[in-house]
């Protein structure tokens, strides 16, 4: 039983968090269980509705950045136990990612992030074309040049990994209110005082926003300028077909990515260099294309001939939160007690979620430095301390 | 009901009524999150056969009339197409409809209505 809340909200919260996605959701599930009392979350629409369910439920540790690496390896090390933890099937299979390159000259740069995360530990390898054939025997290898693989990567189902979260932190006594939106964050003497909803006003001494391509604008009246410009990126689902693929796919030349999901669905996008990066929430626009739908058949017939036949069955989009170094922005800012943003994912944030709670949590509830924090924090961007991935899909 | 009793409600999906008052009990109370729990209207047909029949149930469930439900978005493509049927259409360009839609544009960015 998930007990959401769609009545009013209470008048007084140990802590409030903005957003019921699966960063949301994993962050008062981790306060919770740090011993915080008296969480509220608050998500305007339904859990998952923004990102999270959109997204295509990847999670990879073949990343350029060291940290990068050693987040991902840390969030897979939870997703190997989190249905266990929670008490929920959140469909975790690693069947590995298998990524690809069409162009020569991104061999050696294959080869460096191959080595760089070994050196992390993480059991990736650099595979010549004629070896994915060992991965994906259905491939057409015709304009591969070289790839990488890491078996230990995988897939989730995005909506099990927040309802699991959601019941896990409702367990624990978080409540969850749906359909609830926030209209500002009132602070006084550099401290957070309270939220104020459409359903009345919550004070609290601490606020954590999470609410993806939204919390931009929720920072802003605060005088916290993020950087972040949101993204529409579109995804599809195919008719479902017996197991027949078994890691995620995904291109570093063309963007494209995809994998079968536990129904037997291919789950698949591509991204599209001609989208506009917007920096106004009133632009915000979710809706399919066919040029879309027309791109990614393309390139998927091209590089996996065996899919010609199935049929794609429906298509939507959601929004990327990016960074100007494809890396999120966690943490709080110098001069206002109480305030933590965790957003900026990039694309990523349903694979980094439980390990970017998890550290943020132990942060908010100790008050001592991270050390992953420390380099993700909102005034890394002013001091230039910025170190891009370029391993940025889909 | 007797045992060999099982109402439908998503043929595609094998979704039967008593699962869907299931679903709602455990607290997915909106079409949105019932969609995506129960699979009701994710298959082959796309809802065509069951959103107005699930709509009708879960205003049955929320002591509502079926005008205060707001039904699930509804996705392209209309009908089910190949990947071979789409691959060999020409790439259209991106459509000027990005540009900011007033009143219904925000509906699918996550704002269930109550």
């Amino acid at each position: 039983m998930i007990p959401l809340r769609n009545e009013a909200v209470p008048a007084t919260a140990d802590a409030v968090v903005v957003g019921g996605g699966v960063i949301g959701l994993s962050m008062a599930y981790e306060l919770a269980r740090r011993g915080l009392k008296r969480i509220v979350v608050l998500e305007r629409g339904y859990l998952g509705g923004g990102a999270t369910g959109r997204c295509g439920g990847g999670i990879r540790q073949q990343w350029t950045t060291e940290a990068n690496i050693r987040m991902a390896q840390e969030s897979i090390a939870i997703f190997e136990q989190l249905s266990a933890e929670l008490g929920y099937q959140t469909f975790f299979r690693q069947g590995g990612y298998l990524m690809i390159t069409e162009k020569e000259e991104d061999r050696e740069a294959l080869r460096k992030a191959v080595a760089l995360q070994n050196r992390c530990g993480a059991p990736s390898r650099f595979l010549e074309p004629q070896e994915c054939l060992d991965i994906v025997p259905q491939l057409d290898i015709a304009k591969i040049r070289g790839a990488t693989f890491c078996p230990k990567d995988g897939t989730a189902y995005p909506f099990s990994v927040v309802w699991g979260y959601a019941r896990a932190a409702a367990r624990r006594g978080v409540q969850v209110f749906i359909q609830t939106r926030v209209t500002g964050i009132e602070t006084s003497e550099g401290k957070v005082r309270g939220v104020v909803t459409d359903r009345g006003p919550i004070a609290t001494p601490l606020v954590v926003l999470a609410a993806g391509a939204w919390t931009k604008y929720l920072a802003a009246p605060l005088g916290i300028e993020l950087p972040n410009w949101q993204e529409r990126h579109e995804i599809m689902v195919s008719e479902s077909v017996k197991p027949c693929l078994g890691p995620m796919v995904i291109s570093i030349t063309n963007g494209i990515y995809f994998s079968q999901s536990m129904r037997g669905e291919l789950v698949g996008g591509i991204g599209d260099p001609n989208e506009p990066h917007w920096n106004d929430p009133s632009h915000f626009n979710t809706r399919s294309q066919l040029r879309f739908a027309v791109r990614f058949a393309r390139a998927l017939t091209e590089l996996f001939p065996p899919a010609r036949p199935l049929r794609l069955m429906r298509q939507w989009a959601g929004l990327y939160d990016m960074t100007p170094d494809h890396r999120p922005i966690l943490g709080g800012v110098p001069g206002l007690d109480g305030y933590f943003h965790i957003c900026g994912f990039s694309g990523h944030g349903f694979m980094l979620a439980p390990i970017a709670a998890r550290r943020m949590a132990k942060h908010i509830t100790t008050g001592r430095p991270d050390d992953i924090i420390e380099t993700l924090l909102l005034s890394r961007f002013a001091e230039g301390r910025v170190e891009t991935d370029h391993f940025v899909v889909g | 009901m007797s045992g060999l009793h099982k109402c439908l409600l998503c043929r595609c999906e094998d979704v039967t009524v008593e699962e869907f008052h299931a679903a709602f009990a455990e607290g997915f109370t909106e079409f949105e999150s019932l969609k995506r729990y129960t699979g009701v209207g994710t298959g082959f047909c796309q809802g065509k056969g069951c959103l107005s029949e699930s709509a009708v149930e879960l205003a049955r469930l929320r002591g509502v009339p079926p005008s205060e439900v707001t039904i699930t978005n509804v996705r392209q493509p209309a009908e089910p197409l190949t990947f071979a049927e789409l691959a060999a259409l020409p790439v259209p360009p991106l459509t000027s409809r990005l540009a900011p839609l007033a009143g219904r544009g925000g509906r699918d960015t996550g704002e269930a209505q109550p």
